[in-house]
């Protein structure tokens, strides 16, 4: 019987912050250009999060679904799974969330207001901030800007996006949908905690205002219609 | 007080150590790291060997392979010969394989290795695997890595072993897990070597596990000795005491690693380091005089301090 139980965080911890930082910066340098695209990307469902448009749903889920399989060919499966084995049990389940977000999109199952309200306004904001902030995160801890990670690129920032967009969305499969990327947060978060970076603190302050904002948004139209 | 008469000099130390001595700045030979024998065999190892723990997990960074490989090349150049990885360790054993293969296969390499499989059938193919990474024909040592599916292993360990594809058996365990599981073990099946967490701020393996050992003649495999490096970035805040001269100490590490090696049951500690001048400062310490048992509880006091 396998003794998981004798094994703690940190075991599991099994490469150093500069092994981690050069690989992000490796992953950076080896799929550039493709940053800006998916930034571009990110700003756009801010945009199609916040400015109501018929059938956005057919087109902003499949593209996340799509990222989220880029996340886990390019980042998890091709780099990452060589220095920590366990991102091998992260790439199916970023593929399934890939999967049922192209499902959802493409048989409406998760939808967005129809008019403007306080949830979607704010969470294009954080969509905004997580999509272009997340970036600078590299800088503000005294890392090379070739460190950063990219919404699209990378998944914690991609996890994050995610759990904001769907808490704008309506119906009890967001609910299902947000599975992945909140144990992803918490992954990162646990990660980041044991690689001694305070950014862990960041991860668990946007995903619990994803989740609040999902948690608290109007359950009636807003009057403002547009 | 101790003088350098008090102390254990050059007893423990043979002649059949690794050759290939690394040169000093000052042109001096690098000092013979004293050896101590495996009891079921009465083969010799350098007291100090090489973890690869987090250290060697590079992934394809070929810099960074480069560097590994320049530690283990002046690893065996003071004298070293035991390194030590897992299957745990990510990327760590093709680290160790291209460093060796970049050093031709050094004939002196002790290979200690792991098996790490929740599955006992998984257990020969993840070796044949290892083999492969390391670039070796056969390994030196197997070990069952934190007491995984161990009775299972051990099992196919010992038909290895008879078949001569390995040549000793081991259980590991580290962070004072299960100890008493490891004592039954001790006690009860023929293992060659047992790997357990020792140092002067973790010392429960003092009470049963390393009387045990002796008791049982097996050798013992220390890791863990800087606790990943946190003790020693710990006692780098104090002034190293002006005593461990006396020991010829020049560093915490070295006053930490002569404490490990000077225990009677120990075999090797395995300190992991990316660092050429650390691999060597850890060989170093194994030289020279060692500290005697009352020298030993002076060292466990200051460290313990921290």
């Amino acid at each position: 019987m396998p003794e998981w139980w004798t094994y703690g965080l940190s075991d599991f911890l099994m490469f150093s912050p500069r092994v981690y930082h050069r690989l992000l910066a490796a992953t950076n340098a080896a799929l550039w250009p493709a940053q800006i695209g998916t930034i571009l990307l990110g700003l756009a469902a801010a945009v199609l999060t916040a400015v109501p448009r018929r059938g956005r749903e057919r087109v902003l889920w499949p593209v996340l679904g799509l990222l989220w399989m880029v996340v886990a060919w390019a980042f998890l499966w091709e780099r990452y799974a060589v220095i920590n084995w366990g991102a091998l049990y992260a790439v199916p389940a970023f593929v399934l969330q890939g999967v049922l977000l192209i499902g959802a999109g493409l048989f409406g199952a998760v939808r967005l207001p129809t008019s403007r309200d306080r949830t979607t306004t704010t969470g294009a904001v954080l969509l905004v901030a997580i999509v272009l902030g997340w970036p600078l995160l590299a800088p503000l801890s005294g890392r090379p800007i070739e460190t950063a990670e990219v919404f699209g690129l990378f998944p914690d920032p991609t996890a994050l996006a995610t759990i904001v967009l769907l808490a704008c969305g309506r119906g009890g499969l967001r609910w299902i949908l947000m599975i992945i990327p909140v144990a992803w947060a918490l992954i990162a978060a646990a990660t980041l905690f044991t690689l001694g970076s305070w950014i862990w603190t960041v991860v668990i302050v946007a995903g619990g205002a994803a989740v609040a904002l999902a948690l608290t948004r109007p359950t009636t139209p807003s009057p403002r219609r547009s | 007080m101790h003088t350098r008469r008090s102390l254990l000099t050059g007893a423990m130390a043979t002649a059949g150590a690794a050759a290939l001595p690394w040169r000093s700045a000052r042109g001096q030979p690098a000092p013979v790291p004293i050896t101590k024998t495996i009891p079921s065999s009465g083969e010799a190892v350098p007291a100090v060997g090489l973890g690869t723990w987090i250290t060697f997990n590079v992934g394809t960074d070929a810099a960074l392979r480069d560097e590994c490989a320049a530690v283990v090349a002046a690893f065996f150049a003071a004298g070293g010969r035991l390194i030590d990885s897992s299957p745990m360790y990510g990327s760590s054993q093709p680290t160790v394989g291209y460093a060796l293969e970049r050093l031709g296969a050094p004939e002196t390499l002790f290979s200690a290795e792991k098996v790490w499989t929740s599955n006992p059938r998984n257990g020969p193919p993840q070796i044949a695997q290892s083999l492969s990474y390391w670039g070796v024909p056969r390994f030196d040592l197997v070990q069952v890595h934190n007491l995984l599916s161990w009775e299972a292993h051990l099992d196919t360990l010992a038909a290895m072993k008879a078949a001569k594809s390995i040549r000793y058996v081991g259980i590991t365990t580290s962070e004072g897990r299960r100890q008493r599981d490891i004592e039954a073990v001790m006690a009860s099946r023929p293992i060659d070597f047992v790997q357990v967490t020792y140092n002067p701020a973790d010392r429960e393996v003092e009470s049963r596990i390393l009387p045990l050992a002796r008791e049982r003649g097996i050798a013992v495999i220390v890791n863990r000795p800087f606790r990943e490096g946190e003790l020693t970035q710990k006692l780098a805040r104090r002034p190293l005491p002006d005593w461990a001269a006396e020991i010829g100490a020049t560093t915490w590490a070295q006053l930490v690693l002569k404490f490990i090696v000077s225990h009677p049951a120990v075999t090797c500690a395995i300190p992991a380091t990316t660092r050429v001048d650390h691999v060597r400062e850890n060989l170093a310490a194994a030289s020279g005089a060692m500290p005697d048992e009352a020298f030993r509880r002076r060292i466990a006091d200051a460290v313990g301090r921290a």
